[in-house]
């Protein structure tokens, strides 16, 4: 595998196209994983801002003969979803070199529509109310995750600043300024109890991932996926992670405690936190004092909320860096990781998001 | 909604059960979760309590854990804190909550 990131800005210049950030990932991929471009025999992508141009359309744009297509709408669970069907189209011999892209660029105004009209739920009983986007859910999420677990603002505070200090060291990232925890506290409130720094930065941008045959590089060691695990019946306090992570890590072989690093989706500080919790990566579930004590590296690019969420690409952002630290440990940011694990979740479907993946990786 | 005072329709809220196991779903899908038939009755969802609250751009929205099960995003009317009773009813198709309590 190789991975490579088309740089993020909150600040895209008129002439950007969502094409044209993808095309640019593509090519950058391609040269981190030094194959050429008729190499290419299988594209996947992601992104809310593709339309009404699908993947056969950017498989044409960007001159790619496919014996693999796949178009994946799954917002932060995208890029596993991704990633899980195009590692067994390899390894069936489908194609050999499949490419994997997720991006976006909004123009103003085009991010609002997006989120209010997601899908019928949003459309037929939030938009009206009006929810204004995922922020209110996640809010009322977040209450109910505070007193489930007895936390305070500052504990999401820790994870927070922790992801900026990740950022301060990532050049890409586009709020790297490290936060204190007064600055934390004192931000602008968003949503009771969300304030600005648990909000993500929209951003432009977009991600890539090369997945082929290699006789060294990084190995999926396994990927599990449950969706609409609960009916979206349930609290939303604990993902579809929960379910298959025994079986995640038995199929990887090694357990919980044997990665270096995790990347989990942050769209919220308290959803990365039940998907750290979820694969098994807090000791007893205590979350505040993992919070305190923990040195496991999580999302060490300085995450979405950090380094951005460049729309669907949000999904890919997590695997791409961990992908990135695997290949070369000792990096700018490199903590040495061997094996690393890596969640998707994604498609707030009424309060909570119903697509929840995750992946093993481990450095061959 | 009324044309002179603003006043919206306000009828009571409800959502749908299978008809065949009785389980309630909110919102409305084609089949059901748990026996997978596709016949739905209609089901009074008036009561419930207020799991969370919060204020997004000016709107107070809350999360009401109906007394008959599903749990429905609301808009908050009156006053209405975590924990509170509040009735949920649907004015102009809006699913809106306020608390039960009678001040006095």
């Amino acid at each position: 595998m190789a991975a490579a990131e088309s740089p993020y800005t909150r600040h895209p210049s008129a002439e950007t196209t969502t094409e044209a950030l993808l095309a640019d990932a593509f090519v950058r991929a391609l040269a981190n994983a030094d194959i050429e471009h008729r190499a290419v025999d299988g594209l996947g992508v992601a992104s809310f801002t593709l339309a009404p141009d699908h993947v056969a359309d950017l498989a044409w744009r960007l001159g790619i003969r496919a014996r693999w297509l796949m178009e994946d709408t799954n917002g932060g669970a995208s890029a596993l979803n991704m990633l899980q069907h195009a590692v067994r189209a390899v390894e069936a011999g489908d194609a050999r070199t499949i490419v994997l892209l997720a991006g976006d660029h909004f123009e103003p105004g085009s991010f609002r529509k997006l989120v209010d009209s997601y899908n019928r739920a949003t459309q037929q009983y939030l938009a009206s109310i009006p929810t204004g986007g995922p922020n209110a859910l996640f809010a009322l999420l977040t209450q109910r995750h505070m007193t489930e677990h007895g936390l305070t603002r500052e504990d999401y505070g820790r994870l927070v600043i922790a992801q900026r200090a990740w950022a301060a060291i990532n050049s890409r990232a586009v709020y790297r300024e490290p936060i204190t925890m007064d600055q934390y506290l004192a931000a602008p409130v968003v949503a009771d109890p969300l304030h600005r720094y648990d909000c993500v930065p929209v951003v432009s941008g977009a991600d890539a991932l090369v997945v082929a045959e290699a006789p060294s590089g990084v190995a999926v060691r396994s990927i599990q996926a449950l969706h609409n695990g609960d009916a979206q019946e349930g609290d939303g306090l604990q993902t579809a992670l929960k379910l298959v992570a025994d079986d995640l890590w038995a199929r990887a072989g090694f357990g919980s405690g044997d990665v270096h690093a995790a990347y989990v989706y942050d769209d919220y500080p308290a959803m990365a936190l039940i998907q750290l919790d979820d694969l098994g990566l807090i000791p007893e579930h205590d979350v505040a004092r993992f919070l305190r004590e923990s040195e496991l590296p999580i999302n060490t690019s300085g995450g979405q909320l950090s380094a951005g969420q460049a729309g669907a690409a949000g999904g890919m952002h997590g695997l791409v860096e961990a992908v990135t630290q695997l290949l070369d440990p000792t990096g700018p940011r490199g903590v040495g990781a061997q094996r690393a694990v890596v969640a998707g979740y994604g498609m707030v479907l009424y309060r909570y998001g119903a697509c929840a993946n995750a992946a093993v990786l481990e450095k061959r | 909604m009324c044309e002179r005072c603003g006043i919206g329709k306000e009828v009571s809220f409800s959502l749908t059960a299978c008809a065949n196991c009785g389980h309630p779903v909110f919102p409305p899908r084609a089949l059901c979760p748990v026996c997978g038939r596709g016949d739905w009755t209609s089901l009074e969802a008036t009561e419930g309590r207020a799991e969370a609250v919060t204020i997004a751009d000016g709107v107070a929205i809350a999360e009401i854990k109906t007394d008959v099960g599903p749990v429905v995003v609301a808009r908050v009317t009156a006053v209405v804190s975590v924990g509170d009773r509040v009735r949920l009813s649907n004015i102009n198709d809006v699913a809106s909550a306020k608390a039960s309590r009678v001040y006095n």
